[in-house]
Order: structure tokens, then C-alpha cells, then sequence
């Protein structure tokens, strides 16, 4: 299993990558009728955001929190 | 409703904070800890809300829907992913070592601690008057624009004067009744009042427009560029770069959210806010971009500045009215939570920073600091009613600023060698920089002034602390 550094360390590309999207085109339509796929990328950008910093606390506070 | 109903609600609101300031004030301590940094002791709850509080203003309601309404959610994607990941990991990274070193040096506001890091009195002076000359406008835009919005949102009823005189007079007495404990306990009631509305208000409107589908195939129908990112002027390369070393890095530099990191009970809070952050900035970004877009499709044809009023707008035609007061009282809260952090942490720099070091040893610093809290606001609501251009000037690059100190509060509190010559370089020369960027006397290549303020603030630090001796660091 992963540790908490090593998932720090190769989702950090991964997150830099996703906001400078610039291979990406604009694409004025409606995912499923409803959600801009801008919108759906940035929300899904956010949520691997959640993720790096969850893992990121983990490798910071490793076991016992410090008073 | 009526202009007695509106008033009536606002003194329920004003009212409450005074009972919560003076809830928070009964049994504390006096001690400058106690005041300054409610004794260090906020936990997970209010740590965050405080934080969040502060961190969220009236930008929110009225800055963030006029943007969108012009720039579609793109306002969204420059903004909100990159504060998500940057402003938890500048807590990591800034916040956590510079708590630590603060209970080990006894520093009650953050140009105190850099000030004894580096055993220098005039870097002390200098980080306060950098944080104050990009604060005191920053606060003075906060009033001006709540009080134009209760003046807009009472129909007249509220005149400017008195509603910058409700939102400054309130503020100033919770504040300097019970310090951080005050401020902290009332930012957990307006942010509940201020975050409850938004997402309210989204739902409310969303349903009343038929749907989320429905509000999206309008704005596509009418144009449909404004749900997409289209990679031209502020969402180009370069500014987007030059923008996004802004937002994220600028929050750990407020004075105010700095303090705040130094109140924590213990890390375990840190790292607990740090996790929360990410959510709660979505749940603060989306609705106002959302309400601001689908504004753009049903108001059409604002100019500029017009559409600052799209969010209002869009509740006077989607909520009951009684609900557009409770709007009022959001954008209230949102005013009020960053404005009493920010007279608090002057107030608290104005003794410990400037007037203890003048006098050569602290002494009723308490009483002093309640009389500068309330010196501060007596200047903010002058100004506030002055409006000069020059305030609102550098209140646009207030942002900026901050970002330029970023280095120093980095390195300072990381790095060893760092040398308190370099110190002081990184604080000159990056706000020099920024300076001679915004005035145009030095070509930026696309870039915004910031971003080369930025480097030159490192490279001063790095470069300075390399061919200068470090002293040793305070035990």
C-alpha cells in the first residue's frame, strides 16, 4: 500500500497538471443535459485537490497529533 | 418589506453579535495572550469558521456574480481550484511552523514574531506598515460596499452614513469587549448566517428558474461562451499564472487569517481546518458564480460595474422579499467577519509592534489595544465617508502586496540561514517591484506586476541571507 508521501508526490503532478489545462478546448455544451463540462472538470479538479491535501495531512501528522 | 421590517431585522442581527461579543468577554482573562489570541485555545469548529469567516467578504455577494456575469464560470475555474489546494497547504507550510515558533517566542501578531525571530525591531516596523497600508483600504472598501448595499437593499431607507455607522459601530464594540474569543465566536454565527444563504439562495433560484438543466440551457441558448473557458486575456497563459500565485498565495499573508492560524489549540485543528477547507470553498464559489452566470441570461446588457448588482437582482426576482432581508444580513455577516479580525489584528500590532517597542516594555496592553480598535474604526468610517480615489487604489492591489511578503513568512520560519538583512531585502525590494510594476516603469512581458514582485522578493531573501551572517534564533 501507498504510503502517505508517495501519494502526496505523484498526485501533485497530476493536480498542477489539472489547473494549468491548457491542452484543453472550450466547449460550450451540456454534460448529461445540465453540467458544463468546464464546471465538471473544475468540481473533479477540487475533488483530487481533497484528496492530495488529505494525503498531505496524513504525511504531516503521522500517528499521534502534536499538542 | 416595509423599511420599519428591514430595520427591525437588522438590530435583531446587530443585536445578537453584541450578546455573543459579550458572552465571549464574560470570565476571560485579561492577560495580552487571552485578548490578542483567545489564549490560543480556538478548536476544530471555531478555528475553522474564523478562518472562514474571515476569509470569505463582501466580494463574495457582490464582486464574484458581477465577474461571472461577464466571464462566465471561468470566474469559477481561475479561482476556486487553486485557493482549494494552495490556502491548506500555505496552513501546512506557513501556518503550523509559525504557531510553533509564536508559543516558543511568546508572539502575539505576526510582524512580532518575524520582528523577534530575527531580533529586529525595525523588520517588526516595517511588516506593520506594509500589513497596515494594504489592510486599512481593504477595510475601507469592505464598509463602503456594505453600506451602499443596505442603502440599495432598504430602498433608500438606509443611508450610507448609517449603515457604515451600524456595520462599524457594532463591529468595534464586540471587538474591543472580547478580543479574538469575541471575534471568533461571531464568525461561527455569520459564517452559518452568510454560507446557509448562499447555498439557499442557489437552490431557491435554481428551482425557480425549472431546474438546474433548465438554468444551464438558457445561458446556452443566449451565449453559450459564458459556461465555457475560452483561453484568451485574463484566462491566457500569463495572467492565469500571474492570478493564480495571487489568490492562493495571498490568504496566509492577511495579517488577519495569520493570527488566527496562531490562536489554534493545537495542530490537531490545523490539520482538521486544512481538510475542511477544500469543501467549503466549494460550497462559497459555486452559488455566486452559478447566480451570477444565469444572471447574465435573464438581465442582459449590464455594463461594467452594473453588474456588481446581479446577485441582488437575481434574489429580488427569485426569493420571497423576507428572504432578500435575510440577503441583506448575509452580505452583513460577510462584511462583519473579516472587518472585526482586521481591527483586532491592527489594533493588536499598533501595541505590540509599535507602542511596546516605543515604550521598551509591555504594559496594560489590553486597555490600549480596545482604545486602538476603536482609534481604527473612527478612521475606517471616516474614510469610508471620504471615499478619496487613493483608498480604493490600493485596495485593488492590496492583494498583491500581501503575496509579496509570502517569501519572508515562508522562509522565516523554515529556513535556518535565512539572515534578517535578507529579511528586510525581500520586504523592500518586492513591494519596490510592485511598485515600479503597477506604475509601468518597468515592463512586465505579459505577466502582472505581482509575479515579478514575487520572484524579486525571493531572490532578495535568498540572495541577501547568502552573503550576510544568520544570527542565532531565539530560544
Amino acid at each position: 500500500m501507498m504510503s502517505a508521501r508517495r501519494w502526496v508526490w505523484v498526485l501533485f503532478p497530476f493536480v498542477l497538471l489539472t489547473h494549468f489545462d491548457f491542452w484543453r478546448v472550450a466547449d460550450p455544451t451540456l454534460l448529461g443535459g445540465w453540467l458544463p463540462p468546464e464546471l465538471g472538470w473544475r468540481v473533479f479538479y477540487i475533488a483530487v485537490v481533497w484528496c492530495w491535501i488529505l494525503a498531505l495531512c496524513r504525511w504531516a501528522w503521522p500517528g499521534e497529533d502534536r499538542p | 418589506m416595509s423599511a420599519g421590517g428591514i430595520v427591525t431585522t437588522l438590530g435583531v442581527y446587530l443585536g445578537a453579535l453584541l450578546l455573543i461579543g459579550w458572552l465571549a468577554n464574560r470570565g476571560a482573562s485579561r492577560t495580552p495572550d487571552e485578548y490578542f489570541l483567545a489564549g490560543r485555545k480556538l478548536g476544530l469548529i471555531v478555528l475553522f469558521m474564523a478562518l472562514f469567516g474571515t476569509n470569505a467578504t463582501a466580494f463574495v455577494f457582490i464582486g464574484v456574480p458581477g465577474l461571472a456575469y461577464h466571464d462566465g464560470i471561468g470566474v469559477f475555474s481561475a479561482n476556486a481550484p487553486i485557493v482549494a489546494l494552495c490556502t491548506p497547504l500555505s496552513f501546512v507550510l506557513i501556518g503550523v511552523p509559525a504557531r510553533r515558533m509564536a508559543i516558543r517566542l511568546g508572539a502575539c501578531t505576526p510582524a512580532e514574531l518575524y520582528s523577534r525571530r530575527f531580533a529586529s525591531p525595525l523588520l517588526g516596523v516595517l511588516l506593520f506598515l506594509a500589513f497596515t497600508i494594504y489592510t486599512v483600504p481593504y477595510m475601507v472598501s469592505a464598509v463602503v460596499g456594505a453600506s451602499l448595499t443596505l442603502e440599495s437593499m432598504s430602498g433608500g431607507a438606509i443611508p450610507p452614513w448609517a449603515g457604515g455607522l451600524a456595520v462599524v459601530g457594532v463591529a468595534v464594540v464586540y471587538t474591543s469587549l472580547g478580543g479574538m474569543r469575541a471575534t471568533a465566536w461571531t464568525n461561527v454565527f455569520q459564517g452559518v448566517l452568510f454560507l446557509g444563504f448562499l447555498l439557499l439562495a442557489f437552490l431557491l433560484i435554481s428551482s425557480d428558474l425549472g431546474g438546474l438543466g433548465q438554468a444551464m440551457r438558457s445561458v446556452l441558448e443566449k451565449d453559450g461562451s459564458l459556461l465555457a473557458l475560452e483561453r484568451e486575456g485574463s484566462f491566457a497563459f500569463r495572467p492565469w499564472l500571474s492570478w493564480s500565485l495571487v489568490i492562493s498565495l495571498t490568504v496566509i499573508a492577511f495579517p488577519h487569517m495569520f493570527v488566527r492560524l496562531m490562536s489554534a489549540r493545537d495542530e490537531s485543528s490545523i490539520k482538521g481546518v486544512c481538510r475542511l477547507y477544500p469543501i467549503g470553498l466549494l460550497a462559497l464559489w459555486l452559488p455566486p458564480v452559478l447566480i451570477g452566470v444565469w444572471g447574465a441570461s435573464e438581465f442582459p446588457g449590464l455594463v461594467g460595474k452594473e453588474s456588481d448588482q446581479i446577485f441582488l437582482s437575481m434574489i429580488d426576482a427569485h426569493l420571497p422579499s423576507a428572504l432578500g432581508v435575510l440577503g441583506m444580513i448575509a452580505v452583513l455577516a460577510a462584511v462583519m467577519s473579516s472587518l472585526d479580525a482586521m481591527i483586532l489584528t491592527l489594533s493588536s500590532m499598533l501595541v505590540r509592534d509599535v507602542l511596546d517597542p516605543l515604550r521598551g516594555r509591555p504594559e496594560a496592553d489590553v486597555a490600549w489595544a480596545r482604545w486602538f480598535c476603536v482609534a481604527i474604526s473612527v478612521v475606517v468610517y471616516t474614510l469610508a465617508l471620504w471615499r478619496p480615489a487613493s483608498i480604493f487604489d490600493i485596495a485593488k492591489v492590496a492583494f498583491s502586496g500581501y503575496v509579496t511578503l509570502t517569501p519572508l513568512l515562508f522562509l522565516g520560519v523554515n529556513w535556518r540561514r535565512m539572515t534578517r538583512q535578507g529579511a528586510i531585502a525581500s520586504v523592500v525590494i518586492g513591494n519596490l517591484v510592485l511598485v515600479a510594476g503597477l506604475a509601468g516603469w518597468i515592463p512586465t512581458a505579459g505577466f502582472l506586476p505581482v509575479f515579478w514582485a514575487l520572484l524579486a522578493a525571493l531572490l532578495a531573501a535568498l540572495a541577501v541571507s547568502a552573503v550576510t551572517e544568520p544570527g542565532s534564533i531565539p530560544a
